[in-house]
């Protein structure tokens, strides 16, 4: 990643005082302002930001391809020597595909559904070259070979709904590689896959920067990615850049607010509620069309700001030769109050987490089974007749949650996570299996539970842009549960809003608000002052945060916790983000393909002795840290259907360790169920690999300082 | 796939069943009767009886609809006692006969007292003779008898019964005769088996007027298909390509003019224009028997008037498909990787926006269907659609079923024809 | 990629809060469209006309003038007059209040609403029902619901019209009926594809947890939200009932004669056509085509128009 190994290698994309603006009813907007980097041969630069913040735009500006209401307003793109911006849209089209490639978020998208992906592939060099059909292909293959694709001559000549997301993006990776381009941008190009396949990915583009010594932009939202693939980076705050410079640099000494503000929010691998805060970044970002144009766009938000930030729009200050930031104290912000993660005194005080495990069992489900039956495309099943197939969703899970704790729950998508949690809650029939919460049977559906029971268990939802009904006021639909549940009498309900809105961090004027009105972060606390309403027992959080931008995350986790330590809920937290679930749990469980594998208190979970797959999880968590070291476990294949799941042990058919540290090869993987091996701290693992040999494992990650 | 053609059959056969049940019981259900409707309004209602019972319509509603389903022969030849056969003799009638137990043909008729046999040979000629051996005594003493008279109706004679009858008969009126059958039963093969019986208003096969009326409209429709089709979609695929755009405008406002225009209004339109403004067509047809052949310029005007309502809508579905489909994450990759712009446009986009508008064209048959029983009726043309809505206006219900049932069976076996052509050009059904 | 369009007005949001601020959106939509606007003039023309049909002619839409059959335009009759010498103006505008404003049930008992648009709303009130359950419920009611709708869009709309008209007989009441019978399958199979989408919402979810009937998150949860596309296509159904009511109205179904029924108009007129008199059939003809469109450009519009604000 040292790029002074190189003497200074020739500079491929010049982007300099970039302006783009889209054309709106309003007038035009500007969601680009004045941004310049270079890209040399052989290097990547991360272009890293929230959403809106206006990377993509880069992107598109730089082969000029803004659809038709956006513009160059202003500055040069100069690609090889030669400037881009005001060139024809045929000279363009030679470029785009030849020297420039790109590589987008959504390889389903991207790829066109009804042609054959060799189609696909070959079309980029029969366009671009004078080259037959024959060998086109050829090459094709050659390429998908390349990028690791396993069985090409067969991939060739399926169509991109046939392989599997990474696949797909290895497919367009390659199409990407074809034509040997000078300049690669990659935008957002691992955001839709799942974690371990997002590490194969990256270990491709790593190694494929190396071999073809392209000039690579890389766009992403994820600082713990940008950390793991970028030379220099690039930080975009509301259409501007606010801090450039080497990624090892910026990591270890941000110096613009916002760089610093990013890194306090989001909680490093290992990092946990007892030991560090998370520093929100208050407020939201403007609108593009109400961005202050002479004064530094981050005043509203920073904790550092002056009369002086209003005065005019800073200019880049230079810290080190390569590493300049916008802001007016750049220089000498690091002697100012740092945001300090650490807790004083480390944890055992706080009252957040209770060490012993209290005997009292809020919820507990045993060899709990979720099926449902797939619609099946054969004739018979008209008539009812023929094999059923059951998808087996959850399989024999068994977990016991105490009060006032957290148990967190892991998994790449498609793990049964959250049919666990719709099982819980009763909108999913549970096939079989032993359900008690607060000591009651709940093997029952929503509809048939007692009303008392149901007010004691709330969920908190993913999305925040559907979580709440875009019809009614925000008061309004926290006041339904209030007065379904008659928490207070009749005329104090708007009171009890506002209490749980206040509590919830918002202003009561929110009352009145339409949910379209509020920023996504905003939308989330109502989803979870509306589940506070019914003052539960029980919390079920699926994925709370993983929509939100990372300012955002951190407040809403915050908030949570608040909101467990004032009120003392217990809560199920499902994420797939392991740094988040770490951080939030008391106890955590990992599950993989409908079972869970590995449960324990959270502080072992993450230490050896790992099952497997938490060993490949771990080693494939991108950490924001440029400087953190993490052994590279890759799984091979793809994750195998819940309609069909492998004999014996589910994770046998990927399993990296069983070769090596079973006799036989780990024969006995493919026959038998593993047992539950467990410790005397209460972690558990189901492997057939004894304990003592998986204790001996090194630790995966080693976090710098 | 299979399975999908399979379910489709299936909803053919339902969608059947419940149309022909619904004509079935809401013209029975409704005021008026089709004797009213043939005979005028002045027919006193013995008259009208009679008439009723000769067609069978005297009969329970359920009776009627599996004559109408399966035929009535079966039942009949239970009563006669000998199996019943239907032949075509050599002038082209289609006449009905039992098979005596020596195997030749025998049907009966009643003169006076006297029960006569008339036997046919092969050549066609037939002998009569006495047959009273065959009346049955019931517990009442009464004789009758059960045979196959010679208007192809199973009838019931009651010896003595005098029952006076009136036969109407085109061109002389009412002819009134006694020693009549008691109770008939009008033979027919039924619909499942291919014979959809007599219309009621004319007296002719229904399958025979219905085929030449069939033919027609399909000439009319098809003319009108293979004019929009490429037409439309191409013009739908032009307007598509750049939204917004001059071209989609006139385009896309024109398209939908002509698409929610009622025929009929269209129709008056182009007669006008054409018709009598300009004098370039005749305004109307005056189609003879040998429809549509003799006079080809009088298929212009409602040709065009097809055409241009058609042509409407499929251009409106295509557009907003290929809008779509321009939008798409995939037409952007294929510009970003410098494909020229017609090979972005016929390889990538027009193929998957095609897609769509295919099904939703074929679901349309439906409302062309209606269209071309308007047309027809503007034109006077002699097709399918005026003959249903005649059958309709008079009850007539053996040809009213057997039109709804062809409509049913065009409009179903379209969606059924447009699913496959869609599960071929999508691989995302076609390898699952 | 167009940035910014969604969060542009919050300062203003203070301002104007609640019902009036959706309303005056509601209608600045369809000023934002040109398409719309000119659909609305155009609808609001026959509107205007209907309402005021007494004063805006001198003549009731079955006045005789035996002197003067089948006349092209003049001063005393604007527009001309028919085979009976009735007033083509008076008739027209007479006939769009059958269209747009009452439903005549009897002679004497005449209910405000159009024709048109009771069927159409009638339509809606049975196709929203049955999406809704169909599309909420699933599994086997599901099933059975849309099999029998699939069967019911599967019959020619012709074939329905002749058989329900033939059978119930030629009055408002029954045209009502039928645009209902024909309408419904149409507005629940789009019902239901709304439901189907909104039911995966997680707001959805949050009123099951909270244990709330399936009667509530139909109507009250998912209903509302699903009321843009419902409204731009209830307002095409107006078309397509007007277009219907012309037709029936053509094949001597429609409103029993001497109602001003545009279709009848254009019908009987039609056989004078020939004869050198195109008036009585070119007018109602105009009407049911300019009404048509102009139901047509505004559902467009405003469907063009929200889908740009999404």
């Amino acid at each position: 990643m040292n790029k002074s190994n190189h003497t200074n290698p020739a500079s491929v994309l010049e982007v300099d005082h970039l302006t783009i603006a889209y054309e709106t009813r309003k007038g035009d907007v500007e969601a680009v302002r004045n941004v310049s980097f270079q890209v040399r041969e052989g290097e990547t630069v991360g272009l890293v930001g929230e959403s809106g913040c206006g990377k993509s735009t880069i992107a598109f500006g730089i082969v000029n391809f803004l659809g038709p209401n956006g513009r160059v307003v202003d500055g040069s793109v100069c690609f090889q020597g030669k400037e881009l911006i005001g060139r024809s849209e045929a000279e363009l089209k030679r470029l785009r595909g030849d020297r420039i490639a790109m590589v987008y978020q959504d390889p389903m998208q991207a790829l066109n559904p009804s042609v054959r992906l060799g189609e696909q592939l070959a079309e980029v060099l029969t366009c671009h070259q004078q080259i037959s059909e024959d060998e086109a292909w050829d090459r094709s293959i050659q390429m998908l070979k390349r990028v690791n694709m396993p069985d090409p001559e067969n991939v060739m000549i399926r169509y991109p709904h046939q392989i599997s997301g990474g696949q797909q993006q290895r497919v367009v990776i390659a199409m990407a590689m074809l034509n040997n381009p000078a300049l690669l941008i990659m935008d957002e190009p691992t955001t839709a896959l799942d974690v371990t396949v997002e590490a194969a990915v990256l270990d491709l583009i790593e190694e494929l920067k190396k071999d073809f010594r392209a000039a690579n932009i890389f766009i992403t939202h994820n600082l713990g990615v940008v950390a793991r693939v970028s030379d220099h980076l690039c930080v975009m705050y509301a259409g501007q850049m606010v801090e450039k410079g080497p990624v090892e640099q910026v990591f270890r000494r941000p110096c613009h607010p916002y760089t610093m503000g990013l890194l306090a929010s989001i909680p490093r691998l290992g990092d946990t509620k007892a030991d560090c805060v998370l520093h929100p970044i208050r407020g939201r970002v403007p609108p593009p069309a109400e961005r202050p144009r002479d004064e530094c766009i981050f005043a509203p938000r920073c904790n550092y700001v002056t009369e002086r930030c209003r005065e005019a729009w800073p200019k880049f200050e230079k810290i080190t030769q390569e590493h300049v930031a916008r802001c007016i104290y750049a220089q000498e912000i690091d002697s100012r109050p740092r945001t300090v993660r650490r807790r004083p005194g480390g944890a055992k005080d706080e009252g957040l987490v209770q060490k012993e495990t209290r005997g009292d069992s809020l919820l507990s489900f045993k060899e709990l089974k979720i099926y449902y039956p797939q619609e099946s495309n054969s004739v018979v099943s008209l008539f009812g007749l023929g094999e059923k197939k059951i998808v087996k969703a959850v399989d024999d899970v068994s977990v016991r949650l105490s009060k006032g704790r957290t148990l967190g729950i892991v998994g790449e998508s498609g793990c049964g996570k959250s049919t666990l949690a719709k099982g819980l809650i009763g909108l999913e029939p549970i096939t079989d299996g032993s359900v008690e919460f607060l000591g009651i049977d709940i093997t029952q559906s929503v509809s048939e539970r007692d009303t008392a029971l149901i007010r004691e268990m709330q969920m908190v939802f993913q999305n925040p842009d559907s979580t709440l009904n875009p019809t009614y006021s925000i008061g309004m639909q926290i006041a339904r549960p209030i007065r379904k549940f008659k928490t207070v009498p009749k005329n104090q309900v708007k009171n009890e809003v506002i209490r749980l809105l206040k509590a919830v961090r918002l202003d009561d004027f929110y009352y009145d608000r339409l949910p379209r009105q509020l920023s996504g972060g905003e939308k989330q606390r109502v989803g979870i002052a509306r589940a506070l309403a019914s003052r539960p027992d029980l919390i079920i959080c699926d994925e709370p945060v993983s929509a939100l931008d990372v300012s955002v995350q951190a407040a809403v986790i915050n908030l949570l916790l608040e909101i467990q330590e004032i009120y003392g809920s217990s809560m199920i937290f499902i994420a797939h983000d392991l740094s988040v679930v770490r951080f939030f749990s008391d106890d955590i469980a990992v599950m993989y393909l409908g079972q869970i594998v590995e449960i324990g208190p959270a502080e072992v979970i993450y230490a050896p002795p790992y099952h497997p797959y938490t060993e490949a999880l771990l080693s494939a968590v991108p950490i924001p840290d440029p400087e953190a070291e993490q052994r590279q476990i890759r799984l091979s294949g793809n994750v195998p259907s819940a309609l069909n799941p492998p004999s014996g042990c589910r994770f046998h058919t990927r399993c990296p360790r069983r070769n090596e540290l079973l006799p036989d090869g780990g024969k006995i993987c493919e026959t038998e169920v593993p047992p539950w091996r467990s410790t005397e701290t209460g972690h558990r693992i189901l492997c057939h690999i004894p304990l003592e040999d998986l204790s001996r494992l090194d630790s995966v990650v080693h976090l710098s300082g | 796939m299979a399975k999908f053609i399979v379910r489709r059959v299936f909803l053919l056969l339902l969608t059947m069943v419940l149309v022909s049940m619904a004509v079935f019981l809401i013209t029975e259900a409704s005021p008026g009767n089709v004797a009213r409707n043939v005979l005028g309004a002045f027919v006193t209602p013995e008259q009208e009886a009679s008439f009723l019972a000769q067609m069978g319509l005297d009969k329970p509603v359920y009776i009627r609809y599996l004559y109408w389903l399966i035929g009535s022969d079966w039942h009949a030849s239970r009563k006669v006692g000998l199996p019943l056969k239907r032949i075509t003799t050599e002038k082209d009638f289609e006449e009905w006969w039992a098979v005596r137990e020596d195997g030749a043909l025998i049907r009966w008729k009643l003169q006076g007292e006297d029960l006569i046999a008339i036997v046919r040979f092969a050549d066609g000629t037939a002998t009569e003779y006495t047959n009273n051996e065959r009346w049955q005594k019931d517990k009442a003493g009464v004789s009758s008898f059960w045979g196959v008279a010679t208007q192809n109706h199973v009838v019931r004679l009651e010896k003595g019964s005098d029952k006076k009858i009136w036969t109407f008969v085109v061109g002389t009126g009412w002819m009134e005769t006694t020693g009549g059958p008691v109770e008939y039963i009008p033979l027919k093969k039924g619909f499942i088996r291919g014979d959809p019986g007599l219309s009621l208003r004319t007296g002719r096969p229904v399958a025979k007027s219905l085929f030449i009326r069939l033919r027609n409209s399909m000439v009319l429709a098809g003319i009108a298909f293979v004019i929009v089709m490429p037409l439309a979609l191409f013009f739908g695929v032009i307007a598509g390509l750049k939204e917004g755009g001059i071209r989609d405008r006139i385009l896309s406002i024109g398209g939908m003019m002509f698409s929610v225009i009622p025929e009929f209004v269209t129709g008056i339109f182009l007669i006008l224009i054409f018709g009598v403004w300009l004098g370039l067509v005749p305004g109307a047809t005056v189609f003879g028997e040998k429809a549509p052949w003799e006079r080809p310029d009088m298929l212009v005007l409602p040709v065009l008037t097809l055409t241009l309502i058609e042509l409407g809508y499929v251009l409106r579905i295509t557009r907003a498909s290929m809008v779509e489909v321009m939008r798409s994450p995939y037409i952007r990759t294929a510009f970003l990787k410098g494909l020229p712009y017609w090979r972005i446009v016929l390889k990538h986009a027009v193929r998957n926006a095609l897609m769509a508008p295919i099904t939703v064209i074929m679901l349309h048959v439906n409302w062309l269907m209606g269209g071309i029983v308007i047309v027809e009726v503007v034109f006077g043309y002699p097709g399918l659609g005026k003959y249903l809505l005649e059958s309709a206006l008079y009850k007539d219900i053996n040809a009213l079923e057997a039109g709804a049932m062809i409509l049913v069976i065009v409009a179903v076996g379209t969606q059924l024809i447009a699913d496959i052509i869609y599960t071929f050009l999508n691989p995302r059904i076609r390898y699952m | 990629m167009t940035v910014g369009e969604e969060a542009t007005d919050l300062s203003r949001v203070e301002i104007r809060t609640g019902r009036l601020r959706r309303m005056w959106e509601g209608t600045s939509i369809i000023f934002a469209s040109r398409t719309a606007t000119i659909g609305l003039i155009i609808v609001l023309f026959w509107l205007t006309v209907a309402a005021f049909a007494p004063l805006l002619t001198p003549y009731t839409s079955l006045e005789q003038d035996w002197k003067a059959p089948n006349q092209g335009p003049s001063s005393a009759h604007f527009l001309g007059t028919d085979e009976l010498g009735r007033d083509l103006w008076s008739r027209l505008i007479y006939g769009a209040r059958i269209v747009l404003l009452v439903l005549p049930i009897s002679e004497k008992l005449w209910i405000p609403g159009g024709t048109a648009l009771w069927g159409v709303f009638a339509a809606l009130i049975v196709g929203m029902t049955l999406g809704l359950v169909s599309g909420y419920y699933g599994g086997w009611i599901d099933e059975i619901v849309m099999r029998l709708l699939d069967a019911m869009m599967a019959v020619p709309v012709i074939l329905l019209y002749l058989i329900i008209m033939t059978a119930l007989g030629a009055s408002a009441l029954n045209v009502v009926i039928a645009v209902t019978i024909v309408g419904t399958p149409g507005i629940a199979r789009l019902v239901r594809s709304l439901t189907l989408d909104i039911r995966t919402r997680e707001y959805i979810r949050a009123s099951e947890t909270r244990g709330e009937s399936a009667w509530y998150i139909m109507f009250v949860e998912i209903l509302p939200n699903a009321r843009g596309p419902i409204i731009v296509d209830a307002m095409l159904r107006v078309g397509y009932a007007i277009f219907a009511m012309g037709t029936l109205g053509f094949l001597g179904l429609g409103l029993p004669p001497p109602s001003p029924d545009w279709g009848s108009m254009v019908a009987k007129g039609q056989e004078f056509i020939l004869a050198g008199s195109p008036w009585a059939a070119l007018w109602p003809s105009v009407a049911i085509a300019s009404l048509v469109v102009g139901l047509n450009l505004l559902a467009d519009g405003l469907r063009e128009e929200s889908m740009r604000y999404q």
